[in-house]
């Protein structure tokens, strides 16, 4: 994982929503078959305020309540 | 405080006729536009009451919102530059792509519209419901201009309608729009009546609306290439990761940062509610904004508390929840401390993304440590 992983809170959201907690400090991210989430756990998953500097999630968007009538392109 | 982004009709005509549309006339005037004074108002109020280090987003919608042709779209965006004080302004349109000439699209492209359209599958699949008025499928003119959107480089996305005609045509759906590289989002289809719920052949069961969105969920998280988004499931994940409450559904309560602004001036809490006179929380021309945000209807909406809802309180999905749209709750029981008529959909697709998140990374941990 590059510098920008949110890791501390993945690993809080694990223990918290996962059962017994995963480690995120030791994993083998070529042994995960999401696209999805390797492509999370390679690039970082790092909302700023200004959005998220990953690839994999939207780039541009403030974090904020965004209305379902709509797609956020 | 967040900023209000105002959901904006320039008119509640539409071109189309679809046959889950649950938009109205203008009490028998369906070619009335937002007059210039509302429109004015609109964007002054808006941009006088947030906060000008941070973006503000106009929203347009309708109807079909292109109707109201680019003099109206050029109007307002004169008023976003003489009122801005500085403002980043940012521009989205939900329109269902079928009037997009030249014109339109130069206009849109010029001025970095964010375009999100409708598609509800292959050609027949949409062609069933999504209609002009003359009764003609509009699946080929919309998926066209999707791509000459694309192709002119603005960012597009699409809304998917789930109903029961296209809940078995997920691989189809994903497949759709993973070939032409665009997101997408999936909206059950919306009944503003109980009775219209319960009736209507478009209806699906929460657990039928659960089912098929683990489905989705599946192609496109198992996807080794993925190369598109799927927004209801980005914000799911945020929500899981970062508590980061992106979506109106699962926000518990969504109007700290949503209005809608009908094309007379009436603002509502968001267009679900739209056309229910008891929900009107004031006019942008007449109101000041303040008042329409003081109004009682938008101070019950925020009291909404799902910890003391009794179905929630001890649910193990109430963090990612939030209860759910609370007017699908309200449908149901006419009471917004309610949970959300597709609660145990709801909660069949949270456990689903939870338990597939958890076993990634328990495989990827334990590869290592077999290493």
């Amino acid at each position: 994982m590059n510098k920008m992983t949110t890791q501390p809170q993945l690993e809080e959201v694990a223990r918290e929503s996962f059962t017994g907690g995963v480690d995120l400090t030791n994993l083998d991210i070529e042994a995960v078959e999401s696209g999805v989430l390797k492509d999370m756990l390679k690039s970082g998953y790092a909302p700023t305020e200004e959005g998220y500097s990953s690839s994999w999630s939207r780039t541009s968007y403030t974090r904020k309540v965004r209305p379902c009538r709509l797609i956020w392109p | 405080m967040q900023n209000i982004s105002p959901i904006v009709k320039s008119t509640n005509d539409c071109n189309l006729r679809c046959s889950y549309c649950y938009v109205s006339d203008d009490n028998g005037n369906p070619r009335f536009f937002m007059p210039d004074g509302v429109l004015s108002s609109t964007v002054s109020k808006i941009l006088d009451y947030n906060n000008p280090s941070q973006p503000t987003e106009f929203i347009w919608h309708g109807g079909e919102p292109l109707l109201a042709g680019t003099d109206f779209f050029n109007g307002a965006l004169s008023y976003q530059e003489q009122y801005s004080r500085g403002h980043d302004i940012e521009n989205s349109i939900q329109t269902n792509l079928t009037i997009l000439d030249e014109k339109i699209l130069s206009f849109l492209s010029r001025n970095n519209f964010r375009v999100g359209t409708s598609i509800d599958g292959l050609a027949q699949t949409h062609d069933a419901n999504r209609k002009t008025k003359a009764g003609r499928g509009t699946f080929d003119t919309v998926y066209t201009n999707l791509k000459r959107v694309k192709d002119a480089g603005l960012k597009v996305g699409a809304i998917v309608t789930l109903n029961r005609q296209n809940l078995g045509e997920m691989q189809n759906i994903y497949s759709l729009f993973r070939d032409l590289g665009v997101n997408f989002r999936i909206n059950p289809v919306f009944y503003a009546t109980r009775e219209e719920r319960y009736t209507s052949d478009f209806s699906m069961t929460p657990r039928e609306y659960g089912l098929a969105m683990n489905e989705l969920f599946d192609l496109w998280f198992f996807d080794k290439d993925h190369k598109i988004e799927i927004d209801t499931f980005v914000n799911i994940l945020d929500n899981l990761l970062h508590k980061n409450l992106g979506d109106c559904h699962y926000s518990g309560s969504c109007q700290s940062g949503i209005l809608l602004i009908d094309p007379n001036g009436d603002v509502y809490p968001c267009d679900k509610f739209d056309k229910k006179p008891e929900f009107v929380m004031g006019n942008i021309a007449t109101d000041t904004l303040k008042r329409i945000l003081d109004s009682p209807i938008r101070k019950s909406l925020m009291s909404r508390n799902v910890g003391e809802i009794d179905d929630c309180k001890s649910c193990e999905q109430l963090d990612l929840c939030n209860g759910g749209c609370m007017y699908d709750g309200f449908v149901e029981t006419e009471d917004f401390n309610a949970k959300s008529y597709f609660c145990e959909g709801d909660f069949l697709m949270f456990d689903h993304i939870k338990k597939r998140v958890s076993e990634q990374l328990e495989r990827a941990r334990i590869k290592k440590s077999n290493d």
